[in-house]
C-alpha cells in the first residue's frame, strides 16, 4: 500500500488543521525562565538586561545585601548581625542597591550568607534540570545534578548521563575529562542517539 | 567545536523558530502519542534542546525535519522513564475513540479519531506513519532520524498505513459509515 486513501488522508489534513495549539506566548516565559533564570520582562529590557547579564544569580544576593546595609544605616551591629541571619529570608520587595558605591562601601563583615542549598530534584527531573543548567552554561551545577543522577540511579538513560557529563565537562575547558568520558560514552553506548552531540563538542575528533 | 553550543540568545533566530513552529512541534509530538497532561513539559523539554543546538543548525534539512528529529528523540527519552510511564497509564484520554459522533464537534472529533487511530497501530509503525504522512518526511529522512535501512522503513510504512486504514475501516463500521469531518 503505497498511498493513504481519500478519507483518510481527509482526516489527517482536517486534524492537522483543526488541532489548535496553545498560544505560544503562554509557555515563552517558562522557558525563558528556564533558560536563564530571568523573567522575560526583565531579559527585553536592555537597561534590566544589563544589570542582570553578569551573572543572573546575583539579584537574590544584592537584594539581601541592601536590606543589610539599609539595617545597618538606621541601627548597631546586633541589628547588623542579626540581618545576617535574616538575610536567606529576605521579601522580594525588598529595595535594590542604586549606586555603585553603595556595594563597594558595605563592610565586609554584614556580606550576606550564601542562601540554603536548593533542595535536590526528583529522580526524573535530574537530567531536564542539567539540561537547563547547560543551557544557563551553569556548567559546574550540571554536573553536579549528572553526579546525583548516577549516584540514584546509574543505569537509568547512563547515555544521555554520559553525553551531558561531556557537554558540561567543556563548558568548564576540563577538555581531557570530556575526551575521556567521551571515549568511555563511545565504548559503553556505541548507537545512542546522543552520538552527534558527543562528537560535536570540545571532545569530538 | 570547542563550545558546547549552549550561547544562543533568548531572542532573535531562537524566539522566531520557537514562535513560528511552535505548533508544529505541539502537534508532533501529541501524534506521537504523548498524553494530553505531558504534552506542554515535553514540548519545553524540546525547545531547551533546540536553543543549545541552534548553533549547529546548517540547514541541510528542512527546519521542521531537524525539530522533528529533535521531538523524536525527546519523545524516546521521556517514554523512558518510568514515572512518565506511570503517569501516561493512570491518564487513559489518549486514543480513546468518540462513540457518539456530534456534527457541530466534528472539528475536535476528526483530532480524536485521529489519536484513536494512531493509537491502535504498534510504536514503530505509528512513528514511521507519522514521519511520513503527518510530518511528511522522505523515507531517507526517516531512515537517518531512526537508524533503520530505507527499505526498512518502506516495508514499516506499507505497514503502518495498512493498519491505519484497517483501523479507520472499524472506526467506519462502528459508526454506521459517519465520518463528520467529511462534511
Amino acid at each position: 500500500m503505497d498511498e493513504l486513501s481519500k478519507d483518510a488522508r481527509r482526516l489527517i489534513d482536517t486534524a492537522m488543521t483543526d488541532d489548535e495549539p496553545p498560544s505560544p506566548d503562554a509557555s515563552w516565559g517558562a522557558l525563558v525562565v528556564r533558560l536563564t533564570g530571568e523573567t522575560p520582562q526583565a531579559f527585553r529590557d536592555p537597561a534590566h538586561a544589563a544589570a542582570a547579564a553578569p551573572k543572573p544569580r546575583s539579584t537574590g544576593r544584592w537584594i539581601a545585601l541592601a536590606v543589610v546595609i539599609a539595617i545597618a544605616g538606621l541601627g548597631g551591629w546586633a541589628l547588623v548581625r542579626r540581618a545576617r541571619e535574616e538575610s536567606a529570608s529576605v521579601p522580594a520587595s525588598a529595595p535594590a542597591p542604586t549606586r555603585p558605591s553603595d556595594r563597594a562601601s558595605a563592610p565586609t563583615t554584614t556580606r550576606a550568607e550564601p542562601a540554603a542549598a536548593t533542595p535536590e530534584p526528583a529522580l526524573e527531573r535530574l537530567l531536564p534540570e542539567a539540561e537547563t543548567a547547560l543551557a544557563r552554561r551553569d556548567f559546574a551545577r550540571a554536573l553536579e545534578l549528572l553526579e546525583r543522577h548516577a549516584e540514584r540511579a546509574p543505569l537509568v538513560d547512563a547515555d544521555r548521563r554520559m553525553a551531558l557529563r561531556v557537554l558540561a565537562l567543556c563548558g568548564l575547558d576540563r577538555r581531557d575529562d570530556a575526551r575521556a568520558e567521551a571515549r568511555a560514552f563511545l565504548a559503553a553506548h556505541p548507537g545512542s542517539q546522543w552520538i552527534d552531540e558527543v562528537r560535536a563538542s570540545c571532545a569530538g575528533p | 567545536m570547542t563550545d558546547t553550543g549552549t550561547s544562543a540568545a533568548i531572542g532573535g533566530d531562537f524566539e522566531r523558530i520557537y514562535r513560528q513552529h511552535y505548533g508544529f512541534v505541539w502537534r508532533s509530538i501529541r501524534r506521537l502519542g504523548v498524553p494530553d497532561s505531558e504534552v506542554d513539559d515535553v514540548v519545553q523539554e524540546v525547545f531547551v534542546i533546540v536553543h543549545r543546538r541552534l548553533p549547529e543548525f546548517e540547514g541541510r534539512s528542512a527546519i521542521t525535519t531537524w525539530l522533528f528529529g529533535i521531538a523524536y528523540r525527546v519523545v524516546r527519552d521521556h517514554r523512558r522513564s518510568a514515572a512518565a510511564r506511570q503517569r501516561r497509564e493512570a491518564d487513559a484520554a489518549p486514543g480513546r475513540l468518540p462513540t457518539e459522533p456530534d456534527r457541530k464537534l466534528a472539528r475536535h472529533q476528526a483530532v480524536d479519531v485521529l489519536d484513536g487511530l494512531l493509537a491502535e497501530l504498534d510504536e514503530d509503525q505509528r512513528t514511521v506513519f507519522v514521519m511520513a504522512e503527518i510530518v511528511r518526511m522522505t523515507a531517507n529522512e526517516i531512515a537517518e532520524l531512526t537508524g533503520a535501512k530505507p527499505n526498512t522503513v518502506y516495508s514499516r510504512l506499507r505497514l503502518a498505513r495498512k493498519a491505519f486504514e484497517d483501523a479507520l475501516a472499524r472506526y467506519r463500521e462502528r459508526e454506521g459509515g459517519e465520518l463528520p469531518w467529511m462534511n
